[in-house]
């Protein structure tokens, strides 16, 4: 008898013990990568993600825009983009910044929801969304930024100011009459498919399916003839669309700021709200101003051709004297040969998500 | 015959196993592995702040074609050779924000080469060419030894000469022999943490 199963019995035994030192070590492998791991990338992501969202987005739904949801629709919108399109990332809309950081409109759980999207109820994200433009700082979203870290991320915008259209009725085209008491009309005609030139990048598009149309009448008062006129009135404005006999159905006596404002300045300064079916006398008003909120009424498709037609009714003194008053049609359009428009212009700013 | 051989050896190896077993897991247990981990997420930052202020002037404040006076800053500025004013705008925007306090490091340098192609490059010479066109020291080589680890932006710039009139060439051509032509540049630039 020799001791050769003696050695077998070693051999076992190392074996095992080395099978087992070699289970224990892999099991251990997942444990050393647990350094690896770092709170901050979490809310730096989170952080990062929520500002390609506001900056590179125009949210969800895009057409039409979520900005146009009033109180009852809130629930449709899904996602709190703030860019103008897909297209033109980095640059912002007015009027989405302006929903967005309305204190009224939207609450905490609602930007939780639709832009950090921290809809896990154990993970909680606190947040402060803060944007600058120009000089001027919007009131932060969220909570203050806490001493500790936080996961962070800021992005270079521009934004895009609204166009706007100020006549100068000084410079209007006068005409004369020989009646005592005549009635004249003043339009501005909104050509849809003459905006919506696709040749035009939409940082500087004019929409007005999206944008508010807002149309400045300057000096009325300095275009009247103050020692023949005795009266002039503004008899209502009225919208019409080509190829709609009569005028568009819409809520004319009804003062509503989401669909539009008419607004009379004195020389004071003084401003008055009118309906756009008030009879409004003019011969002291410095200032007609007439702002259409989107969406205009019965004007969706690109190749809507809309005009607003404000009456004005003038009573003259002198049967003798040669009458003069103001009318004509003024385009809002790109070309502008009067100098009346100030197209869309981008404004640099800054946004920043701190996420904690 | 029986003797203790086998015992011993199966206590040696027990005892060696053991011992395996143990430094195996003081070794493991004990080595914490040294990562840059946020290394990469302010480099991500810093890449995106980079790539966005390349954008933004790139970006006219007013639609060219109408106005006719839409100024491409960044174009301008490369076609005019304008080095003082590219550092004064770039870093007016890398460093704007809406609370300094949100910062925690806004002390950023970087470094600007230009890369466009020569149509008839001398002889022996690629038809790539480049110069260095910024930094933010005063002294471009300084800035380029013993500095932090960068991150790099680029953004392909079109320009063209006639939209800044030349008198008697572009400043781009007098200095550094770029086709009056309209091109595309490829303008590069290091940021580093300073």
């Amino acid at each position: 008898m020799d001791d050769s199963a003696m050695l077998s019995v070693d051999f076992l035994a190392g074996f095992t013990i080395f099978i087992l030192a070699l289970i224990m070590v892999i099991n251990m492998v997942p444990g050393i990568m647990i350094g690896l791991e770092s709170q901050n990338i979490d809310y730096d992501a989170v952080a990062y993600r929520t500002g390609v969202i506001l900056v590179e987005d125009p949210g969800w739904p895009a057409n039409p825009p979520w900005e146009l949801k009033d109180e009852y629709h809130k629930d449709d919108i899904h996602r709190l983009g703030l860019a103008v399109s897909a297209n033109t990332p980095n640059v912002l809309s007015r009027a989405k910044i302006n929903r967005f950081f309305n204190d009224s409109f939207f609450t905490d759980e609602d930007y939780g929801q639709k832009v950090i999207f921290a809809d896990m109820p154990y993970a909680p994200y606190a947040y402060n969304i803060a944007l600058k433009v120009g000089d001027e700082l919007l009131p932060p979203r969220g909570d203050d930024v806490p001493k500790r870290s936080y996961g962070y991320i800021r992005r270079l915008v521009k934004v895009k100011e609204p166009h706007y259209a100020s006549i100068d009725c000084t410079n209007l085209v006068r005409s004369e009459t020989e009646e005592n008491r005549t009635t004249t009309y003043f339009s501005v005609e909104l050509d849809y498919a003459k905006l919506y030139d696709k040749s035009i990048s939409e940082a500087y598009r004019i929409d007005p399916r999206f944008e508010p149309v807002n149309i400045t009448f300057e000096n009325f008062d300095q275009s009247l003839n103050s020692t023949d006129t005795n009266e002039v009135w503004l008899n209502g404005t009225r919208f019409y669309k080509e190829g709609v006999a009569g005028e568009i159905p819409f809520g004319y006596d009804i003062q509503d700021d989401e669909s539009y404002q008419l607004i009379l300045e004195d020389n004071s300064g003084a401003t008055t709200y009118h309906t756009l079916d008030d009879h409004c006398q003019l011969n002291d008003v410095s200032k007609i101003r007439l702002i259409l909120a989107p969406p205009l009424p019965f004007a969706y498709e690109t190749d809507t051709v809309l005009t607003v037609k404000m009456s004005l009714d003038y009573d003259f003194i002198d049967v003798n004297k040669t009458k003069q008053f103001i009318n004509g049609t003024f385009e809002y359009n790109y070309q502008d040969p009067d100098n009346v428009m100030t197209l869309p212009t981008l404004t640099d700013g800054v946004l920043e998500v701190c996420v904690w | 015959m029986v003797n203790d051989q086998a015992q011993m050896y199966t206590l040696e190896g027990f005892a060696a196993g053991v011992l395996m077993l143990l430094t195996a897991y003081l070794v493991l247990g004990t080595t914490t592995v040294y990562t840059p981990g946020d290394v990469h997420i302010t480099d991500m930052q810093l890449q995106q702040l980079g790539s966005d202020a390349l954008a933004m002037m790139d970006l006219p404040d007013t639609e060219p074609e109408i106005y006719g006076s839409g100024e491409n800053i960044l174009e301008k500025l490369i076609v005019t050779d304008n080095s003082t004013d590219f550092r004064t705008y770039f870093l007016d925007n890398i460093t704007r924000t809406t609370d300094p306090k949100k910062t925690v490091v806004n002390d950023i340098q970087f470094n600007a080469t230009i890369y466009y192609r020569m149509e008839s490059p001398p002889v022996n010479e690629s038809e790539i060419q480049s110069y260095h066109f910024c930094s933010s020291g005063n002294d471009a080589r300084s800035d380029l030894v013993s500095r932090e680890p960068a991150v790099r932006v680029t953004r392909f710039v079109t320009i063209d000469a006639k939209h800044y009139p030349p008198n008697p060439k572009p400043q781009i051509t007098l200095n550094h022999d770029v086709d009056e032509r309209a091109q595309v540049v490829l303008l590069e630039v290091l940021l580093w943490r300073g």
